[in-house]
């Protein structure tokens, strides 16, 4: 450890390594206890520097001011974006796909969606009921091998998912609560480190009525997984023919998840059939 | 002579660049120019799999309208529409013989 990081906690997730400074000093202990399981030993790669301003907060990474006048309860929901930014952008041979990823009974289970679409609620009530958790971000696949990596970040929950998980209500102590005012983060009771990717599950919105989760074919399961890629235009056909692999390799589901326990037992009886 | 109306006789060329997986029968094709991603409709991915040789849409219809003659009319109808489509999201293009 070189003098200037002593005493500072280093964190790895995928290939990124961070640490954080900052002068809110309850932010950097709720942070420690979110991310305690990824604390390593070395110099991280990145700082992610937290600071009071007369206007708000400042957030930097790697000294370069991403942005200024943030407001308290915006700070921990900046801080886990600018995470998951540095582990999208950090180079590696995995296909980071945007996805949610938990482990059911030795199998890997993706929950591939957009922004909204219910994944890191259906994780969190997976795990809730044995799953193990991997991911609620990004599903980092090695198509080759089909192993599905974890990036162990906190849970994020918005509002409009609290109502499926009251049971875990309150979820932080009570001198931070004014940093999950607009998004709740949850660390998962069971993590697992990496598993073979089985099943790729298309949950639909939260809210609405749709159709129960139902067997769809690998066709939906490729258009899901392109669109849910960081960089495949960039990466152009050959990512294309390894998400088309990934597809081809696993089983899908697709429907509603408007009832979490429904959707739970329709996956969980899927995995069990494979 | 790369032309932008419909005509029956002009040749239609997947984009060289444009790629497909298919998944029993369904066609799963992908820009990377655009970055479009498209599942076909199992008629369109019939015409797609068909178009690794260029054809006209005559041959097109011919060839499908073989396959099931008692769907003929539909099958011409179907073969415009696709190929029109295909067109528009820039998968294939339309060359005057």
């Amino acid at each position: 450890m070189t003098p200037e990081f002593e005493g500072i906690a280093t964190y790895r997730v995928l290939d990124t390594s961070f640490c954080v400074i900052s002068d809110h000093l309850d932010l950097l202990q709720l942070i420690d206890g979110l991310y305690a399981h990824c604390a390593v030993d070395g110099v991280p790669a990145h700082i992610i520097e937290i600071v009071s301003e007369p206007d708000g907060f400042c957030v930097a990474v790697d000294a370069t001011v991403q942005l200024r006048g943030i407001a308290e309860e915006a700070l921990l929901g900046r801080f886990v974006w600018e995470v998951n930014r540095m582990v999208r952008s950090t180079p590696g041979t995995r296909i980071l796909i945007h996805a949610a990823a938990v482990e059911i009974d030795g199998r890997g289970v993706l929950l591939c969606g957009a922004s909204g679409s219910g994944k890191s609620t259906l994780a969190l009530a997976l795990v809730e009921r044995g799953a193990r958790y991997l991911s609620d971000e990004i599903a980092a696949i090695d198509d080759v091998t089909m192993t599905v990596s974890a990036y162990p970040k906190p849970i994020t929950l918005r509002p409009d998912s609290w109502e499926f998980v009251t049971s875990l209500f309150p979820n932080c102590p009570s001198e931070v609560a004014g940093l999950m005012r607009d998004l709740w983060f949850v660390v998962p009771k069971s993590a697992s480190d990496e598993t073979r990717a089985s099943l790729i599950v298309l949950p639909n919105q939260l809210v609405g009525v749709g159709a129960a989760i139902a067997e769809v074919g690998g066709d939906a399961a490729l258009v899901a997984l392109c669109e849910n890629t960081h960089g495949l235009r960039a990466a152009g056909v050959p990512m294309f023919r390894r998400l088309a692999r990934i597809a081809r390799q696993s089983g899908a589901l697709s429907g509603s998840v408007r009832s979490l326990p429904e959707a739970c037992d329709a996956i969980e009886r899927r995995v069990a059939s494979i | 002579m790369r032309v932008d109306k419909a005509v029956p006789q002009s040749i239609i060329a997947r984009l060289a660049t444009v790629a497909s997986e298919s998944f029993e029968g369904i066609e799963v094709v992908f820009d990377p120019d655009s970055g479009l991603v498209r599942k076909l409709n199992r008629t369109a991915s019939e015409i797609w799999r068909l178009l690794e040789a260029p054809s006209t849409r005559s041959e097109l219809m011919s060839t499908l309208s073989a396959r099931t003659p008692q769907n003929a009319t539909h099958i011409a109808a179907d073969v415009l529409r696709f190929v029109d489509e295909l067109i528009m999201w820039g998968l294939v293009e339309n060359f005057d013989g």
